[in-house]
Parts: structure tokens; sequence; C-alpha cells
């Protein structure tokens, strides 16, 4: 038998392995124990009133008990690929309480789930046609005046979209973990999407699965994302409140909607393979999309730890644009962590004093 | 969903063919770590693998406790999903893949267990050491580059597992590995066997860069003082590895070759349903052309003479 001691690599010999061992798995025989009692997780804690709805779409308003009506309205524009339940994961973690705390009256696009006939919607019909018609419902309930926008991820880009095509209904913009140069060296995802035959993809699927995404992501980190977050699993089975944040957070991970096929096709040729936005090649609706456009104030907000949008993908907004107050904010974390983390509790409150910092200023 | 390697070990049931016997003297026990040594010198390992089959033992009891059905009560993987929840408890699907991971850490318990339960190296000196951990993995890059992949760095099975949800997703046209059914099913079955060799590739790798850093670790003073220590590091040296062919043209190109040819398949088997839809279509309308042709025969046909007798 082994015995630690000069020259032996293992601080530890065969009786302790065991001993490890034996914890191990009396935790793994606990943690799969309550997994299978706590069952389902809410998610969405936040009380809301669906206030329009078209096709799958559904925008949702938020009321802050303290409203701060000169702040203006947040309407946030959530990705396609994941769901917006997770700005308002749970009520400690909420990205979306916390502007709501801030006096914000918040109001959220729910993308929904695409379906069969959901094939042909295009980035015109989300652009032009949902995302604008969500914006003049806000708008008009707000006495017509221009809206502040916090466009998340996928929905970022979309929102730079938007407001390059619509300048005079967005008041202050503000950019989290979005992407706009998609051709960074270190973008794993451009790098591969380069590779990608979407036409194939897309006539032969129509809509692109949710599984697809799912794999894909997983596939960034598969070490982690697929074996050692698990393991890692078994040091919270004691808490039964980190078991449930792990659940909230797994549901959310899978819970990918399939994508509307002319739309994933035109995203991926678009963004990914043409990098259109920095080329400036992008039209929607037969109009060019120019980021110089973008003269109201802009937030821009990535994650240093970011491996889905890098951050070199979101800086590169700096350069395109053309308005004279922009501003950074460089979050100490990962793509999720900016929602979940503890320091994720101090980016609502960024977002809100930027804004009230802008408060009262012309569009 | 569940894993599919939940069951494909036998760290959590009985071994199928343990006897009873302890010691294993009478019966091959299964697994890496029980495999049956018959020298003297190698005593206090089989102390060590007794040790380790009852912690094995002692777990599944544990489960059991809790209601998870007997082993040989049908299909295990499926009675274990039932027991979890199924596809439909979200707690379920974690437990599944919960299980599945834990199995590859203990597994590596297994490795690191054959090291520490061998003799002292002749030399006891840090270069014993290594040599001793040399061989340990050398063994561990055999066993994973033959078709036993399930040794640590199996991780990847996660990966293969998100793949498997995808292509349940899809139509696709019935045959096997044995029989393709066609050109694209041939096709689309290399490109996952490419994929699949490119994974337990870079898994060798992975164990070689962990073999590399635990040497240079053990130079600089470094000690290793726990199992969980270990799996880290390899965790990281996999992802490490992964990386750098993850940004590779052959990485990038594989993995769209693995969705393009999936995409075909689809297509294959949608013209295949076509074929048979309009085969069905065209028969359909054979028949309503002769209906229609029979009718009109019947309508100019002269009046039959009635049969009821009454001219």
């Amino acid at each position: 038998m082994a015995e630690p001691g000069d020259g032996n690599p293992f601080r530890l010999d065969s009786a302790a392995l065991l001993e490890e061992v034996q914890l191990f798995q009396r935790r793994l025989a606990e943690g799969v124990g309550k997994l299978r009692e706590i069952g389902a997780v809410e998610v969405g804690a936040t009380p809301r009133e669906a206030l329009y709805s078209e096709g799958k779409l559904t925008l949702y308003r938020y009321a802050p008990a303290r409203p701060r009506p000169e702040l203006g309205p947040l309407l946030i524009v959530y990705a396609l690929v994941n769901r917006p339940y997770m700005v308002d994961l749970q009520p400690d973690r909420s990205l979306l309480r916390g502007l709501l705390d801030a006096g914000l009256e918040v109001y959220l696009v729910d993308w929904g789930y695409p379906d069969a006939g959901d094939r042909e919607l295009t980035l015109d019909s989300y652009v032009n046609g949902y995302l604008a018609r969500c914006v003049d419902t806000v708008c008009a309930r707000h006495g017509g005046r221009p809206l502040n926008l916090l466009g998340i991820c996928q929905g970022g880009t979309l929102s730079l979209c938007y407001a390059a095509l619509h300048p005079e209904r967005v008041a202050r913009l503000v950019t989290m973990v979005t992407p706009v140069d998609f051709q960074t060296p270190d973008n794993l995802l451009g790098h591969w999407a380069r590779e990608l035959d979407v036409d194939l993809l897309v006539d032969s699927l129509g809509n692109v699965p949710g599984e697809w995404l799912n794999w894909v992501f997983l596939a960034l980190k598969p070490f982690r994302l697929t074996g050692k977050k698990y393991v890692d699993l078994l040091d919270l089975c004691d808490d039964a409140d980190q078991l449930r944040n792990f659940l909230r957070m797994e549901r959310w991970i899978f819970d990918s909607p399939d994508q509307a096929g002319e739309a994933f096709r035109e995203f991926v040729k678009a963004f990914y393979q043409r990098n259109a936005l920095v080329d400036g090649s992008l039209e929607l609706g037969g109009r060019r999309v120019d980021l110089r456009a973008l003269s109201m104030p802009l937030l821009n907000v990535y994650a240093t730890e970011d491996h889905l949008v890098p951050p070199a993908a979101s800086q590169a907004l700096r350069g395109l644009v053309g308005c004279d107050d922009y501003t950074e904010y460089a979050f100490r974390g990962g793509h999720i962590g900016i929602y979940v983390s503890s320091r994720a509790r101090a980016v609502p409150g960024r977002i809100a004093d930027w804004l009230a910092a802008r408060a009262g200023s012309a569009p | 969903m569940l894993g599919t390697r939940c069951f494909a070990q036998p760290t959590f049931r009985a071994p199928p063919d343990y006897n009873g016997d302890p010691t294993g003297s009478a019966t091959a026990v299964t697994g890496r770590a029980g495999r049956k040594r018959m020298t003297e010198q190698q005593t206090s390992y089989d102390d060590w693998a007794r040790s380790w089959l009852e912690s094995q033992q002692q777990a599944w009891q544990a489960l059991l406790r809790q209601g998870t059905p007997a082993a040989g009560l049908g299909d295990p993987e499926a009675a274990f999903a039932d027991w979890l929840g199924g596809s439909a408890s979200l707690g379920g699907d974690v437990g599944a893949r919960l299980v599945a991971q834990a199995q590859q850490f203990l597994q590596l318990a297994e490795a690191l267990g054959t090291v520490l339960a061998e003799p002292p190296p002749a030399t006891g000196d840090a270069q014993g050491w290594q040599a001793l951990l040399d061989t340990t993995f050398t063994r561990l890059r055999t066993a994973l580059e033959s078709a036993d992949a399930d040794l640590p760095g199996g991780t990847l099975g996660g990966l293969l597992d998100a793949w498997q949800q995808l292509t349940a997703r899809i139509d696709l046209p019935a045959g096997s590995a044995e029989a393709p059914a066609g050109p694209a099913q041939a096709a689309y079955l290399a490109a996952l066997q490419a994929y699949g060799t490119r994974l337990t590739a870079i898994q060798a790798e992975a164990l070689e860069r962990l073999q590399r850093e635990l040497a240079e670790q053990f130079a600089a003073g470094g000690r290793i003082g726990s199992l969980r220590q270990l799996y880290d590091l390899w965790v990281e040296a996999s992802e490490a590895v992964y990386a750098e062919h993850a940004v590779t043209a052959e990485f990038a190109a594989g993995q769209a070759g693995l969705a393009h040819a999936l995409c075909r398949l689809h297509q294959a088997g949608q013209a295949q349903a076509t074929a048979t839809r309009d085969g069905l279509l065209q028969g359909a309308a054979a028949l309503r052309r002769e209906l229609e042709r029979l009718r009109d025969e019947l309508a100019r046909a002269p009046a039959a003479p009635r049969s009821d007798g009454d001219g």
C-alpha cells in the first residue's frame, strides 16, 4: 500500500481515497433523492400583465412599486435562441426586479416558441414587424414619447437594427452581452458558423430545432457544461435552495425554442458569415442598417469572461456608432453570471443610474 | 433525458458476476479495479478492490433504500428513469445527468486507486512514483483508444447525449450501422463515427496533458491531496485540449459536416416518404380514372333487361 511520504506525489493513500469515494457516493445517493423530491421549479418570479400579443409573441408589462416616470419606460428585448425568464429567474436573482426597484417601468418581449407556421418569418418580420409593434404599443402608453431600449445578447443585435432603422423611437439604447462583430478571433461560435451550410439546414429541417442549439452551446465547453457541472452539484446537495437554483438554471439552459427557419438563415448568413453589422451590408425591409444612425446615448454592457459573446465582439460597437454619448460597462463575469452571480446585483443599478443621468435630455 | 451511459458500467449496481465472495478469489470481479490479481505481492491491491467493491455495494444499497427498483427488474435504465420521474421531471433529468457524470468521477477514483494500491516503487523516490504514474496513464490511454471508451475522459458522453436528443427530434429513415438504408445514411454514420473518433482523440490527448501537468507539478514539489483535486485538474486539461482543437478548421468542418450529413439523411428520408406518398397518390389517381371509365362505360351501356321476370 502506498503511503504518503517523500517522493510520493499523492498526499493521500488508499484509505483516504476510499473515504473520499464513500463520502462522494453518500452525497450522490442523497443528491439524487433530493432532486427527485424537489420536482418542478418555478421561474419568472415577478408579477406582470400581458399587454399585447401577436402570433407566438407576448409583450409583458412590469410595474414598479415606486415609479420614477422621469426615467421613461424600458423595453427589454431578449434573444430568440433562449427564453427571456433568465432576466427574472427567481426573486433574489432578477435583473428585472432590480430595474423595478430602481423605479423603472419595464416591458419585456417574449418571442414565444415558433412552430411550423412561423418558418417563413424573416429578420424583417422580427425587427420591423413584431419589435416595431411592441415599441409602438409601449410608446402609445407613454404619450408617444420615445422609449429606452435594452437589448440582450441576440436581442441586442436585433435592438441595434431596430434603433438604427427607427432612431426617432429610441431615446436611449442599452446593449447587454451583445454581439456586434461576429468574426473576432476568439468567437468560437462564429468560427463554427462560417462552416455551416445554413441553406441545407433550413431547406431540409425548416425550423431549426432547439436541440441543435443545445448541442452547439454545450460543445463550446463540453467538459465543464456536460461533466464537471454535475459533479460540482453534489457540493450543493445539502442546501435545498441552492439545488433549486441549480434546477432553475438547468431548466433555462435546455429550454431552447426552435428557430424560425428563414430568420435563422438570414441571421447566420448576415451576421456570422458576412459580419454585416461591421461591413454595413445588412438590409432589412429594403433599408440598409447603418449603425452610424445610432445617435442616441448608448450604454454597452459586456462580460469580461463571456465565452458566447467575447468582449471584443461587443466592444466593436464603439467604432461603429454615430453617437457622442457612448459608455461601456465591463461586468466581471460570464454570459450567464451577468444575471445570476452575486456581482450581478449591481447591474440593474448601473443601468438605472446611467438612464437617470440622462433623464430629461432630449432624445 | 436520461444519459445513455447511466447503466453502461457496474458502478451503481451489483456486478452481475459478483458471487458474494468479497475476496474475488473464485470469480473475476467486474470492473478494472476488481480485476483479479493472483500474486502474493498484490494482496494489498485485492484488499483495496474489496473495499472498493463494498463501497459500490453500499452506494447501490443507498439508492435502493430510496425506492430505486431492484437490479434485475426488466430494463434497469428504464426503471431508473421511471424512479427519477422520467423525462417529464426536471429533477429526474438532472439526476440522470448527475449519475452519469458521477460514474466518470468514480472511474477516475478507480484508476487512482490502482496507483495508490500498487506496492511503493522500488526506488521510493519521485522518479519511481512518476514511472508508476506513467504506467497507469499508458494503461488508461490504451483502454480509451480501444472500444472500451468509458474510462476517465468519457465525459463527452454528455455531448453525444445532446446530439442524440437532436436526432430524436428529426424524422430519419430506418436503417442501422450494419445495414444502412442508403448512401445518405452511410455518409451520416461515417460523419458520426468521425466525430466520435475526434472526441476520443481529444480525450486521449487530454490524458497526456494531465499526465504532463502532473509531472510538472510533482517536479515543482506540488502534491495531489484529493481525488477531487485530480478530477478538477483533469477537467481543466481536457477543456484546454478541446479548446485547441475547437478553433481549428478541421474541427469546424467536421462539426458542420455532421450537421450536414444529418440534414441530408433527413432529406433522403423525406424523399423516400415523398416517393411513397406519390406512389400512393398515383395509385389512387389510377383507381379514380378506372372508376370513372367504368362509370362512363356503364352509362353508355344499353339498359339490361330486368331480372325480375316481368318481361
